[in-house]
């Protein structure tokens, strides 16, 4: 019978919202604690039920679709917070503009490093290279830098889970508490899913983080495949 | 609310159409999002349904991600086989990343606040 109602879009759209919305009742009882994330705990909740039924991704997708779907309107969305604030974008540009530029290339630095320090696997080195930025941009890239796209798109969910997750804590034991500071690093690092947390502190923030992740993966876009040119 | 939302479509389509005909490596929602800012630049105010729709989606924009997510089931041989270099790479990237930007950002708007800057 399970498997009878998945292969239905009902099943999987109400298991997706229930099983967050009880994460959410869990992530708010922990006071949003890192490891209550509730999309990290939503994530795993239904990796584990889907494991249990045996039911196929695919199957799980064919419903599930329908909140991926809302992702697109959502990033669109992100220009009203980001009009919102276009008054203080205006006179700090500045350090904006280098601080998304240092994080955009701090990210893809570290992962050359981490891959020679432990002589990572070439292919999927090249793959977590665009991970900072949304995964329909890191598929784009990937082939053009040696990268897989679909394993592109899962380092760019699994670094915004993590973003999203640790990110806040982060910046507070950095003692880092201006709500554009806190975007911008949220947006940079971690795309829509570190913007749709930190939406969450502050709509000021939220719009900082939504510049961030535009700029971000308008950068990477452009740089990475002639960079990766310029040494291979 | 209906009004606002079907705006964000129709800005979307822009987004992808261009994307697709300029053969842009920039996903379609991106360039949206950067056509809609534009537009409320030039009409110099928000409508009141498109920020309705807008704030509705933002909102409850975390749980868009779950469906996406729960894909890395599909990657579980990609996993067991590279988990430690994947782990440390995401982990300690993401961490290198929110920090250096947050750092630098910090830094520029201290020395811009204490430095006689020139008009903006």
């Amino acid at each position: 019978m399970f498997n009878h109602l998945m292969t239905q879009p009902l099943m999987p759209l109400a298991l997706t919202l229930g099983v967050f919305a009880a994460a959410a009742t869990v992530s708010a009882r922990t006071k949003g604690h890192p490891f209550a994330n509730p999309v990290l705990i939503s994530v795993g909740v239904l990796i584990l039920l889907l494991s249990l039924t045996e039911t196929p991704y695919d199957r799980y997708f064919a419903g599930a679709q329908f909140i991926h779907f809302l992702l697109g309107p959502a990033t669109v969305a992100l220009a009203v917070p980001l009009f919102r604030h276009l008054h203080r974008i205006r006179t700090s540009a500045f350090p904006i503009l280098m601080g998304i530029a240092a994080g955009s290339a701090a990210g893809p630095l570290s992962i050359i490093l981490i891959t020679w320090a432990l002589g990572g696997q070439e292919q999927v080195a090249a793959s977590l290279v665009t991970k900072s930025v949304t995964a329909p941009v890191s598929m784009a890239i990937a082939p053009h830098i040696g990268g897989v796209p679909s394993l592109a798109a899962i380092f760019s969910v699994l670094t915004g889970m993590i973003g999203a997750a640790f990110g806040p804590s982060l910046l507070n034991r950095l003692n880092v508490e201006d709500h554009m500071q806190r975007g911008l690093a949220m947006g940079t690092a971690s795309h829509g899913q570190g913007t749709a947390r930190i939406l969450q502190e502050s709509e000021e923030a939220g719009a900082f983080s939504a510049l961030a992740m535009g700029l971000t993966a308008l950068a990477m876009a452009l740089l990475l495949p002639a960079l990766s040119r310029l040494i291979m | 609310m209906l009004k606002g939302m079907a705006t964000i479509l129709a800005f979307q389509l822009t987004g992808e159409a261009i994307a697709v005909a300029f053969h842009l490596p920039v996903s379609g929602p991106i360039i949206g999002m950067a056509l809609l800012l534009m537009w409320m630049q030039r009409n110099g105010d928000v409508d009141k349904g498109l920020a309705t729709a807008a704030d509705g989606l933002l909102a409850n924009m975390a749980v868009l991600f779950v469906p996406i997510g729960v894909g890395a089931m599909a990657y579980a041989k990609v996993f067991q086989r590279h988990w430690l270099f994947v782990a440390v790479a995401v982990v300690l990237g993401t961490f290198a990343t929110v920090a250096t930007t947050a750092l630098v950002a910090r830094l520029l708007t201290r020395a811009q606040a204490t430095a006689p800057a020139p008009q903006t």
